[in-house]
C-alpha cells in the first residue's frame, strides 16, 4: 500500500511506517495493523486523508467531520505521543514511525 | 409548562403519609430537572449535618426534563439523590432503562421520600395511588428476586422496579439502586439510604401522556437527532461499547492495574472490548426511545461462572479486570452480575476488592480475616467471592462494604497510602497521574472520585493540552466541562450521545420545543453554573474544604512505573496549581468559596448566609 503526498518528483525515496488502529478503527479497517508505504515530506495530513479513502466511508466517518476536519474524540499518537489536533496536521513524518487511532468516549461508561 | 407534570410527590414512610406540591415554571427555568432538581431539593430539605443514615435524609428521584418524551437518547433518564453515606457530602447516581420514563408517565417530576418504615415496605405508585405494601417477604432477596416477585404479585409484568439487594439492606456504603436489571444508579451509596429508611423498592405503573409544547417542530428535530444518533458519532457506543477503551488506556498507561500499583495491564488482550464481544457478547439493546442501543450484555461461556450475565462497560470491566489483576472474563462477568443482583456498585466494588487485595498481599489482612480466601491479584475466583462477602458483610467484607477510606482508618499501618478514593468515594478507571486536567476535574468532582461529572480526560486524550503538564488554565477547562455536564445531566442527556448535539444553543431550542419554556443557550449554560454552585455550597454546608479537593497520595507520591507515561504523578504543587486556577476561573475565594457577587450573578443570594463565615 501507498500513500503521500502527491509529488511532480515522483523520484522522492519512499519510507514505511507502521499503523495501529484501535477499537472500531480496527473493525473498520478490517485489520489492527497495517504497513504505510510514504513518499519523503508527507505529513500527518496526507496519510490521514488517505487513509479516510483507503478504508472507506465508515472509517473516514470514524475519523473525520463531514467538514474534513479530524473528530475530537479521536486520540492519534505518533510513536505513543498524543498528537494536538491543533497542530498535528503539519507533523512530518519519519522512517519507522508508528500511527495509531483510538476512539476516545465521552461518557466513559 | 409541557413534559413536566409540574408535580413533586413526597411520601413519608415513618407515617405512611404522601402528598403532591406543585412547582412552577420558574424552578423548571432555572434548574431544568435531573441533576438541577436534587441539588437544590436536596439543600432545601435536608437538616444540616444529619447523618446520612438519619430518616430525615430524603431520598430524591428526579426525572430528567425530557424524560418520558420521543427524544432520542433524552427521554430514559433519571437521577437519585440524598445525603451520601459514603462521602458525607452531596450524593447523586443516575441510571436509564425505562424507569425514568416511567415515573414521569405516572404523573411525578419529583419523588422525595423520607422517614423510616418499621418494617420492610415497597413503595407502588400506580399513577395516582400511592401505597406502602409490605416487603418482609422480600427483605434478603437479591434485586432480580425482588423486581420479578413485585411483577409476580402485582400481577403486571410492565412494572418497573428500582430497588436493593443485600448490599442496601445490610447498608453498604457501596450499595445502589437496580433497574430493569442490568441499570444502576450506582455510586455514593444510595442504596443504603434505602435500605436505612427499610425500603426495598419503588415500583411505577403510569399510564399518562407526556405531552409536548410544539409537537410540529419537535417531531422534525426527532428526525434529526434519530438521524445524527445512528450516525457516525455514536457508531463506536454500538459496536464495541465503552470496552474499547481497555486498549486505549493501556497504551497509553492510563488504565489502573492492580490498586494503581500499575498504569497498564500486561494481559489486557484477555479483556479487551474485542475479546468481549468476539466471544462473550449474546445481544445488544437499548433504552427507552434509543436508536443507539449500545447496551452490551455478555454471558460466561465456560468454567464454574457458566452462565453468568451481566451488561459490561468500560469502567466496570476495569475494576475486576486489570484493577484487580483478573484477565478471566468469565469471573468478571460473574463478579458483575453479583453486583447488579446484590445492589452493589459495579465500579466501587472492584476498586475495593483490589485495595483489600493489596492490603493481603503486604500482610495487613490475613487469611483468617477473609474466611480463607487467598485475597492475591489476579486470583479471580477469590475476587467474585469477595463482592459476595462485601454485600453480605461476611468476614472482612464487613470492613470493605464501608468503602476504601473507612477500610484504610481501621487497618491503618499506611494502607491510606493506597487507598484509591477522593472525598471517600473509589476512584474510576482513569490513571490520573499522567492524566492532568482529568486529574484536577476527579479532585474538584463534587461527589467524590468521579470521571462523569466533567469528563476533562478529552482534553488530555486529544492532544488539546499537554497531558503531562499542570496548568492554571486548566481550571477553566474543568469548569466549562462541568457546567455543560450539570445541563446534561439535568435534561438529561444520555452522554454517550453527548456528540450529537451542537452546543448550548441547540440544546436550549430543543428544551424550548419540548417544554415551552423559552430558553437561550447562555441562560442552559449559566443553569449549569448555578446548578454547580448550589452543590459546591450544599458540600460546604456539610463541612466540606479545600483540603476535600485532594487526590489520593499514590496518585501524588508513586510514578507510573512503566509505558509512554512512565515516572507520571500528579504532585501537590501540580494540584495547587490548578485549583487555583479553577477557583478563579469560577469567581470563588482561594479556599473554594463562592463569593457573594457570583451567587448574586447566578440568583443564589438566597445561600449567602451559608458561606457567611466563610468569606
Ligand atoms: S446510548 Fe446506550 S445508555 Fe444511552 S440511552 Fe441509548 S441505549 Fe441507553
Amino acid at each position: 500500500m501507498e500513500f503521500g503526498r502527491f509529488s511532480e518528483n515522483q523520484t522522492l525515496p519512499l519510507f514505511e511506517m507502521k499503523l495501529q488502529f484501535f477499537g472500531g478503527f480496527g473493525a473498520l479497517a478490517g485489520r489492527s495493523e497495517d504497513i504505510a508505504r510514504l513518499q519523503t515530506g508527507a505529513t500527518l495530513f496526507d496519510l490521514l486523508q488517505t487513509l479516510a479513502t483507503r478504508y472507506g466511508e465508515s472509517f473516514r466517518a470514524e475519523l473525520l467531520q463531514s467538514d474534513g476536519a479530524l473528530r475530537d474524540d479521536v486520540m492519534i499518537t505518533v510513536n505513543g505521543t498524543i498528537m494536538n489536533h491543533a497542530v498535528a496536521a503539519d507533523k512530518a513524518l519519519h522512517p519507522n514511525d508508528t500511527l495509531a487511532l483510538f476512539p476516545v468516549f465521552p461518557g466513559g461508561g | 409548562m409541557h413534559a413536566y407534570t409540574g408535580k413533586i410527590l413526597y411520601v413519608d414512610l415513618s407515617t405512611g403519609a404522601s402528598r403532591v406540591e406543585r412547582f412552577d415554571e420558574t424552578l423548571a427555568k432555572e434548574f431544568i430537572g435531573g441533576t438541577g432538581f436534587g441539588v437544590k431539593m436536596l439543600i432545601d430539605t435536608l437538616p444540616p449535618g444529619i447523618d446520612a443514615f438519619d430518616p430525615r435524609n430524603p431520598l430524591i428521584y428526579a426525572a430528567g426534563a425530557t424524560t418520558g418524551s420521543m427524544l432520542p437518547c433524552m427521554a430514559s433518564k433519571f437521577g437519585v439523590f440524598a445525603k451520601s453515606p459514603a462521602t458525607g457530602l452531596l450524593g447523586e447516581s443516575y441510571s436509564t432503562g425505562q424507569w425514568g420514563a416511567e415515573l414521569r408517565m405516572a404523573g411525578y417530576d419529583y419523588l422525595v421520600i423520607t422517614g423510616k418504615a418499621k418494617k420492610p415496605v415497597y413503595l407502588w405508585i400506580d399513577d395516582n395511588a400511592v401505597q406502602l405494601k409490605s416487603a418482609s417477604h422480600l427483605w434478603g432477596k437479591t434485586t432480580w428476586e425482588a423486581e420479578q416477585m413485585i411483577r409476580d404479585e402485582l400481577g403486571d409484568q410492565n412494572v418497573r422496579v428500582s430497588g436493593i439487594g443485600q448490599g442496601g439492606e445490610n447498608l453498604s456504603r457501596l450499595a445502589c439502586l437496580i433497574n430493569d436489571h442490568f441499570r444502576a444508579a450506582g455510586r455514593t451509596g444510595l442504596g443504603a439510604v434505602m435500605g436505612s429508611k427499610n425500603l426495598k423498592a419503588v415500583a411505577l405503573r403510569g399510564t399518562q401522556d407526556v405531552t409536548i409544547a410544539d409537537p410540529e417542530g419537535f417531531m422534525e428535530l426527532c428526525k434529526e437527532l434519530y438521524e445524527r444518533a445512528k450516525g457516525p458519532a455514536t457508531a463506536k457506543y454500538r459496536t464495541l461499547g465503552t470496552p474499547a477503551n481497555m486498549l486505549t488506556m493501556d497504551a497509553q498507561c492510563c488504565l489502573p492495574t492492580r490498586n494503581y500499583q500499575g498504569a497498564s495491564f500486561e494481559n489486557v488482550h484477555k479483556v479487551s472490548g474485542e475479546v468481549l464481544n468476539e466471544k462473550y457478547v449474546t445481544r445488544i439493546q437499548g433504552c427507552s426511545a434509543c436508536p443507539c442501543r449500545c447496551e452490551h450484555i455478555a454471558k460466561a461461556k465456560e468454567g464454574i461462572h457458566k452462565g453468568a450475565v451481566s451488561r459490561v462497560e468500560y469502567e466496570p470491566l476495569m475494576a475486576f479486570g486489570p484493577y484487580c489483576g483478573v484477565d478471566d472474563m468469565n469471573a468478571i462477568i460473574k463478579a458483575l452480575q453479583y453486583c447488579n443482583e446484590f445492589g452493589v456498585d459495579a465500579i466501587g466494588t472492584g476498586i475495593v476488592v483490589g485495595f483489600a487485595m493489596e492490603c493481603y498481599e503486604k500482610g495487613l489482612i490475613a487469611i483468617e480475616d477473609t474466611g480463607g480466601l487467598e485475597l492475591r491479584f489476579g486470583n479471580a475466583d477469590a475476587m467474585v467471592e469477595m463482592v459476595r462477602k462485601i454485600a453480605m458483610r461476611e468476614d472482612v467484607g464487613d470492613l470493605m462494604t464501608e468503602g476504601v477510606m473507612r477500610a484504610a482508618r481501621e487497618i491503618a499501618r499506611g494502607s491510606d497510602h493506597f487507598a484509591m478514593h477522593i472525598k471517600g468515594l473509589e476512584l474510576t478507571g482513569y490513571d490520573i497521574r499522567g492524566l492532568k486536567t482529568c486529574a484536577l476535574g476527579y479532585a474538584v468532582s463534587r461527589r467524590g472520585g468521579d470521571h462523569q461529572r466533567h469528563g476533562s480526560y478529552s482534553h488530555d486524550l486529544s492532544g488539546k493540552v499537554d497531558r503531562y503538564k499542570a496548568e492554571r488554565g486548566r481550571g477553566k477547562l474543568v469548569m466549562d466541562d462541568e457546567d455543560m455536564y450539570a445541563v446534561v445531566d439535568s435534561l438529561i442527556i444520555c452522554k454517550f450521545t453527548r456528540t450529537i448535539w451542537r452546543g448550548y444553543d441547540e440544546i436550549a431550542k430543543a428544551y424550548s420545543l419540548v417544554t415551552g419554556v423559552p430558553m437561550t443557550g447562555e441562560e442552559l449554560r449559566q443553569a449549569g453554573e448555578r446548578i454547580n454552585n448550589l452543590a459546591r455550597l450544599f458540600n460546604i454546608r456539610e463541612g466540606m474544604t479545600r483540603k476535600d479537593d485532594n487526590l489520593p497520595p499514590r496518585v501524588m507520591k508513586d510514578p507510573i512505573p512503566t509505558g509512554v507515561a512512565q515516572g507520571s504523578v500528579t504532585t501537590q504543587e501540580d494540584l495547587d496549581i490548578m485549583l487555583d486556577g479553577y477557583y478563579e476561573a469560577r469567581g470563588w475565594t482561594n479556599a473554594g468559596v463562592p463569593m457573594p457577587e457570583k451567587l448574586a450573578e447566578l440568583n443564589l443570594s438566597s445561600y449567602a448566609a451559608l458561606i457567611g463565615e466563610e468569606v
